[in-house]
């Protein structure tokens, strides 16, 4: 114990996650990977964490059972019958049901078995003594030598004849274990118990007295009917008989997708967010206050004195001026009265490094005694050509009279009589031709500096084209027309992120950056546009649309003045354009232009997109970039990794939901690990690109294969997703037939769009395949369930008032809280709840600062039950934290609880 | 008239009252009487210059105007279209397949891979229904297929489940990945350990974990290529060394430190990454020496033990037992869970700091879900066992023995691997003296020797490399590894298989 919980700490204290407090000592997971799990030390909480939609257990597919439960009152003992299911006798479990095993009583059992299932018992039977003798021996080291002992250990080779006595033997098992005292620290069915033997009637009837049943989770609320019962899949899955708990994720056909806007807190939650900012501000001055009048000498850097001017012009130098010389030469003021210029080649002249420029005194200071000087690495030679050719094409190219020896040579002549420039001339004229390289082509345009004059005047025109428009268009900016850098104050801290995913998510991408405390003043947010002479006017005139609508949307044209409608602005700046969206007219031009200089058409263009986008919960536009594709014959990427298995009415992804054929999609990736409950992930395409990969992909040549345990994982779960076709004769070898089935591979007629059924060869010839697996219905049921659970949650979630982001059919469902503060007390009190919930939260760095969030992930295996008591746990935590903060209806939790269908099956939630 | 005089006197007195208070707030302006005594004074010397300066101000402005409202569309390289035109090039366009398809060459590597049927071991079955004689698997202690473990991992699947469904960070953690990771950090001797899920992206997670642009890694030339790219993404400097030579790599640490010393650079942070016993040839590095000159020049040794963890030493903790150095002596010590223990995943020993550390800069281990739990528990199995047998490692060394006594006759070939004096896998074998040095031919070659020893039952393989990917092109081989779940018999046996093989098909050529 003391290895492991020395060890979880250690993990804890990493800090993965904003709230440790929550997770110290407590993140090791010591149970199996389903729904409900045991968090150390912690009562068995309901996991919300997981991306699963449910998780197939090894146990759920060899040992399908059905339960009976009979409920006496406060006693509330199991009643438990085996049956047969299909073709294959059942055998009981009792580590099946979730969490129930420690309090059952197994009053009947009904043995039909054969011979092969008789020995599986053995088999769970001899672990099970093998675990409680060794549990003895272990109490106090159990953590170091579990295997080591377990191998040593002598088998039991006592045959169980029935499963009545199997079954005893289990109960007996937990009894036991109950008796112990403590937190199961496993499934309890399996738990290491000490050998007491005692009645398993008598330690039910003595322990019944003892145990909390509030926690919700060793239990249904309500106790179930046995219809439901009979229903039950398996352990981890919770009991959800009624048919009106399901809904189909699917896109409705003909319907435009569009995504939810997201809503902005008011502002005094902004205030109380920005509050704890204030404290740690007011603090921070205070302490510089007291520091700057008693001690002095620590705060000398505070200190005002008499200055010299520095100016940075990081941001000016080659953007403004007539002729791009920086502020200095858009004010026309000698540079020589500036003590010292600092400015970068990383903007304006697309190299690396920055120059200062001063007066030869201070440089010859610098040189001597700055740190750059003496102790870092000089600039390379071609960051070093980049600057003198960008710095050249602006200024134009003084070509020699006589061509020197070389051009180094001349280069450090002419720095030895260092006053070439005239003191009378400000601006300096052309660059002299010896201080470029000989080999490099100077073209007349370069020579006459017409190449950098009009790089500068797209620039400009560029600049006062946005900044004039959006205010025009009724934007508060901050700056001068002619400023590169154009600010659009948002103010809203909440406005931020949406602002900058709404121009991320349309249909032309169109990236800004957003920026907030502490790089503007607290209330000043805002988006900033660094315009480029590279930009093209279509290009601005697609910023001004996205900000006009945004804008709009948003609310966020505050300023006074005359406005004109967008379109108004674009057209009486030069022309009329067509009114296509920025990615088609991106393809357009990257076709039309071809490669650059060569104008070579490109070879092939590949579209990259997500299906589900994991910290938003939105969905990629698919049916508008299909027809894209169509047109525009580039091939598309999509990345399933959240989607596949859990959107779509047959779980086949953002594909399935949008209706697409995946055929025409080129590059289908998913992972394993999510939906599948195994690891691992996978390419799908055509056979060629398939092909390909196996010759070239780095994982097929250097890494480990999967194992098969993990394949046969993700073998089951797909086909209980897919269904079964049973074959007509029984192929050999199971895997024979695999290989066989893989040689003619286009098994799937081209005309169908979901493939049918998996082939019952695929599957391992020991697999029980219950009547429930084989028509799909299994699989079909459990998309139903999360997609039911997803709508919702998603939308009940809406309905008391908090604000989410993302798509209602999303199975990942991030809550916004702002207020950092307010994570971990959030997270704690889900968590120590009666019923404890398990949620992560998320924040900063991982979201922008001020959308701090939990993130839900709903599965399959989640009943209604469990949503609801999330949905309470949330209304009171929400009323108490005050995060019911968005705009609309709102129904009190138990209404959306009574009329939970009904919420869900509405098209459009008002 | 009279009106039309009325309303212009109105007009006049409007003018002058306007003149007069423009005069008044001009003259409010600071510094405004000296332009309009210059412009006074000028204008009475010479009307002209008046005008001229009038035309240029006007033309200034003119200037100014036409510059910021004309749109410059003609970028240099860029070509105007109209709208039709870009709809029929856009229609013209045709791209290029996403894959090319395969050629009848590549077809053939594809199909020449061998399926085994049923549970890999020292003697798999294969689709053809033969059962071969495996000296192709990375099983060298012959864990594969262990009853013990087979147990163990059928009972964390019944009690755990398979997947973890969630990065360690976010509720993937269990207990026996953390148990795991103590077992390996007792078995090694080192302060702790941490998990990945996938061997491959072990080691190229760890280098960028800690090296960053700017830091100095010396790295030998024949690393395996996942270390490649390790490299590649931590955008260090890295120095080459020749291949497994220990004054190549003391000549390139004492130029680097000289280096620094003359541009006055400032101490960066200083890795040596090399591998314990190479991928590429079964060569071994010489951990004594590399831990001397780490400890002389002061830098930092990542050793990749991928193939030698679970392969040598007394019981098959790696170079560092073989060599007998501490296993601290290594800062990063990186191995696989997936060669040595026969399970999956990969793993980094060394101190708390340095695991600590890759917990939350470990881009693998941060962003991969954790390994199924049973895998886990194998790997766990499998170091209990190879604790407590330590005959499996000299029945290991004794086959390798056995197998380079009999290669090592062969006279076609050449074995650049660590001699049989002390055990080395994986025994790399490649022709001696080649017609010329081309690289279809030789795979060519080698396949032939492949598919003639699996006609007579022995499975070996041909180093599967990505040519023109990999950082040099190694001549091609053909890579043995023995096990100890062979008998010293069997493995004779195969080994005469391999060497009739090669003497029948180079021979047949020359």
């Amino acid at each position: 114990m003391s290895a492991h919980s020395c060890c979880a700490g250690r993990v804890a204290e990493n800090m993965y996650e904003p709230d440790r407090t929550v997770v110290r000592g407590n993140r090791v997971r010591e149970d199996h990977t389903g729904v409900d799990f045991r968090v150390r030390g912690v009562t068995p909480a309901v996991r919300f964490t997981s991306l699963a939609p449910e998780t197939v257990s090894w146990d759920s597919l060899r040992l399908r059972c059905t339960y009976e439960w009979t409920w006496l009152g406060r006693r509330r003992t199991l009643r438990c019958r085996g049956r047969d299911v299909g073709e294959r006798p059942g055998v009981l479990v009792s580590s099946c049901m979730r969490g129930l095993s420690a309090k059952h009583s197994v009053a009947e059992t009904v043995a039909t078995e054969s011979a092969d299932c008789e020995r599986e018992k053995e088999r769970e039977r001899e672990r099970e003594r093998e675990k409680e003798s060794s549990h003895a021996r272990q109490e106090g080291e159990r953590a170091l030598v579990r295997g080591r002992d377990r191998a040593s250990e002598k088998r039991s080779s006592t045959a169980m004849s029935t499963a009545a006595s199997y079954l005893s033997a289990l109960s007996e098992a937990d009894a036991r274990a109950r008796k112990h005292g403590g937190t199961p620290a496993s499934t309890p069915a399996l738990s290491m118990s000490s050998s007491v033997t005692s009645s398993s009637e008598d330690t039910v009837l003595h322990d019944e007295r003892n145990l909390d049943f509030t926690d919700g989770l060793s239990f249904p609320r309500k106790p179930p009917t046995s219809e439901q019962v009979f229903t039950t899949v398996h352990a981890e899955f919770g009991h959800c008989a009624n048919e009106d708990y399901r809904y189909t994720s699917q896109h409705r056909k003909g319907v435009p997708y569009k995504s939810i806007p997201e809503q902005d807190p008011p502002y005094y939650i902004l205030l109380t967010t920005y509050l704890s900012y204030i404290l740690v501000i007011c603090l921070g001055h205070l302490r510089d206050f007291m520091g700057k009048r008693f001690r002095a000498v620590n705060y000398r850097h505070l200190l005002p004195y008499n200055f010299y001017l520095f100016i940075d012009e990081a941001h000016s130098i080659g953007a403004l001026g007539p002729r791009g010389r920086g502020v200095t030469d858009y004010f026309g003021i000698d540079r020589r009265q500036v003590d010292i210029l600092m400015g970068t080649f990383t903007k304006s002249f697309g190299a690396a490094g920055g120059y200062i420029a001063g007066s030869k005194t201070v440089i010859d200071r610098l040189r001597l005694q700055g740190h750059s000087g003496v102790y870092t690495e000089a600039m390379t030679p071609p960051v070093l050509t980049q600057v003198i050719a960008s710095m050249a094409s602006i200024m134009g190219v003084t070509l020699p009279a006589e061509k020197p020896s070389s051009p180094s040579l001349a280069l450090l002549r002419s720095s030895d009589n260092t006053p070439v420039i005239p003191e009378s001339e400000v601006i300096p004229g052309t660059a002299p031709a010896s201080a470029l390289p000989q080999w490099m082509p100077l073209s007349p345009s370069m020579i006459d500096g017409s190449d950098g004059r009009m790089r500068l005047r797209r620039l400009a025109f560029n600049t006062r084209y946005l900044n004039r428009g959006l205010r025009k268009l009724g934007f508060i900016t901050y700056g001068n027309d002619d400023s590169p850098v154009v600010p659009l104050l948002l103010f809203n801290p909440g406005k931020m992120a949406v602002f900058s995913r709404m121009m991320r998510t349309r249909a032309t991408p169109i990236v800004v950056v957003v920026v907030a405390y502490p790089a503007t003043p607290l209330v000043t947010s805002r988006v900033r546009f660094c315009l480029s002479a590279a930009h093209t006017k279509e290009d601005v005139d697609e910023v001004l649309r996205a900000c006009d609508e945004i804008g709009d949307l948003l609310d966020l044209k505050q300023a006074s003045g005359e406005r004109w409608p967008v379109e108004e602005i674009i057209r009486r700046a030069v022309e009329l354009h067509n009114d296509m969206n920025a990615l088609e007219e991106l393809l357009r031009e990257v076709i039309s232009q071809g490669q650059p200089k060569t104008h070579r058409p490109w070879k092939k263009i590949l579209l990259i997109v997500e299906g589900l986008y994991s910290m938003e919960g939105t969905l990629a536009n698919l049916p508008v970039i299909m027809e894209l594709k169509k047109k525009y014959k580039f091939y598309l990427f999509i990345d399933e990794a959240h989607s596949i298995g859990a959107l779509g009415p047959r779980g086949r992804g953002v594909t399935d939901y949008f209706g697409i054929d995946r055929r025409q999609v080129d590059i289908l990736m998913g992972t394993f690990t999510k939906s599948f409950g195994a690891a691992g992930g996978y390419i799908a395409g055509s056979k060629t690109v398939i092909d390909r990969l196996r010759l070239q992909g780095h994982s097929g040549v250097y890494t480990e294969a999967m194992t098969p345990p993990v394949l046969t994982q993700v073998i089951a779960s797909m086909a209980s997703i897919m269904g079964v076709t049973l074959p007509a004769e029984k192929p050999s070898s199971p895997s024979l037939a695999l290989l066989r089935s893989s040689d003619n591979t286009p098994v799937i007629p081209e005309s169908e769009v979901i493939p049918g059924t998996a082939p019952a060869s695929a599957l391992p010839q020991w697999m029980p395949l219950s009547p429930s697996m084989i028509d799909g219905s299994d699989g079909r049921m459990r998309l139903r369930r999360l997609a039911f659970n997803t709508r919702y949650l998603n939308r009940g979630l809406r309905k008391l008032g908090f604000i989410t982001y993302g798509n209602d059919d999303s199975p990942v469902v991030p809550l916004l809280l702002f207020n950092p503060g307010k994570m971990a007390v959030f997270s704690r009190m889900m968590r120590t709840r009666a019923t404890p919930i398990v949620v992560v939260v998320v924040a900063y760095p991982a979201t922008p600062l001020v959308t701090s969030r939990v993130r839900f992930c709903l599965s399959a295996a989640h009943t209604k039950e469990d949503v609801d008591e999330v949905l309470r746990a949330c209304d009171e935590i929400g009323d108490l934290l005050d995060l019911k903060q968005a705009s609309g209806e709102r129904w009190p939790v138990e209404e959306i609880i009574r009329r939970a269908v009904e919420l869900v099956r509405m098209p459009e939630m008002p | 008239m009279n009106s039309s005089s009325q309303s212009l006197e109105l007009l006049f007195n409007f003018l002058s009252r306007s003149y007069t208070t423009l005069e008044t707030n001009f003259y409010k302006i600071p510094g405004s009487a000296v332009v309009a005594r210059y412009v006074k004074s000028s204008h009475q010397n010479d009307p002209g210059r008046t005008l001229l300066e009038l035309i240029l101000v006007i033309f200034a402005i003119r200037t100014l105007l036409q510059s910021r409202t004309r749109g410059d569309q003609s970028g240099k390289h860029f070509i105007q279209f109209d709208e039709k035109e870009i709809d029929e090039l856009v229609d013209e366009w045709t791209p290029e397949p996403l894959a090319q398809p395969l050629s009848p060459e590549e077809q053939a590597d594809l199909a020449s891979v061998p399926v085994i049927v049923g549970p890999t071991g020292p003697k798999p079955k294969l689709t053809s229904g033969k059962t071969v004689t495996n000296l192709a698997s990375y099983n060298f202690t012959g864990l594969a297929g262990k009853e013990e473990i087979n147990a163990a991992a059928i009972e964390t699947l019944r009690k755990y489940g398979l997947g973890s469904c969630g990065p360690p960070g976010f509720y993937g953690t269990q207990d026996v990945h953390i148990q795991l990771e103590q077992d390996i950090a007792d078995f090694l001797g080192t302060e702790a350990a941490i998990l990945y899920s996938q061997a491959f992206s072990t080691i190229s997670s760890v280098i960028p974990a800690f090296c960053k642009r700017g830091d100095i890694i010396v790295a030998d030339r024949g690393v395996n290529f996942a270390i490649q790219k390790g490299l590649q993404i931590s955008r260090s400097t890295v120095r080459w060394f020749d291949h497994n030579d220990m004054e190549s790599l003391e000549h390139v640490l004492e130029s680097v430190e000289k280096e620094r010393r003359k541009r006055k650079a400032p101490l960066t942070r200083r890795f040596i990454v090399t591998e314990g016993i190479f991928d590429h040839d079964g060569a071994m590095s010489d951990l004594p020496k590399l831990v001397e000159l780490k400890k002389k020049y002061k830098y930092r040794l990542i050793l990749d033990e991928s193939v030698s963890f679970g392969s040598v030493g007394r019981t098959g903790r790696g170079l560092t037992e073989l060599y007998n150095v501490p296993a601290s002596e290594v800062d990063m010590l990186v191995g696989s869970v997936a060669n040595g223990l026969a399970s999956c995943g990969g793993f980094c020993a060394g101190s708390h700091i340095v695991v600590n550390h890759q917990r939350i800069n470990g881009t693998s281990f941060v962003f991969s879900a954790a390994m199924p739990a049973l895998l886990a528990v194998a790997a766990s199995e499998g170091i209990n066992i190879l604790r407590n047998t330590p005959s499996i490692l000299s029945t290991l060394q004794e086959n390798v023995r056995a197998v380079r006594a009999i290669l090592d006759r062969v006279d076609c070939i050449t074995i650049p691997s660590h001699p049989a004096s002390a055990p080395s896998n994986p025994m790399s074998v490649k022709p001696r003296d080649p017609p010329q040095f081309n690289v279809e031919l030789e795979e060519k070659l080698l396949q032939d020797v492949v598919d003639e020893a699996l006609a007579q039952g022995v499975m070996i393989t041909r180093a599967k490399r990505l040519r023109g990917q990999e950082l040099i092109e190694v001549r091609p081989s053909i890579r043995l590894a023995i096990t100890a779940a062979l008998s010293r018999k069997e493995c004779e046996k195969a080994a005469n298989v391999v060497k009739a093989a090669f003497v029948k098909v180079i021979g047949k050529r020359r």
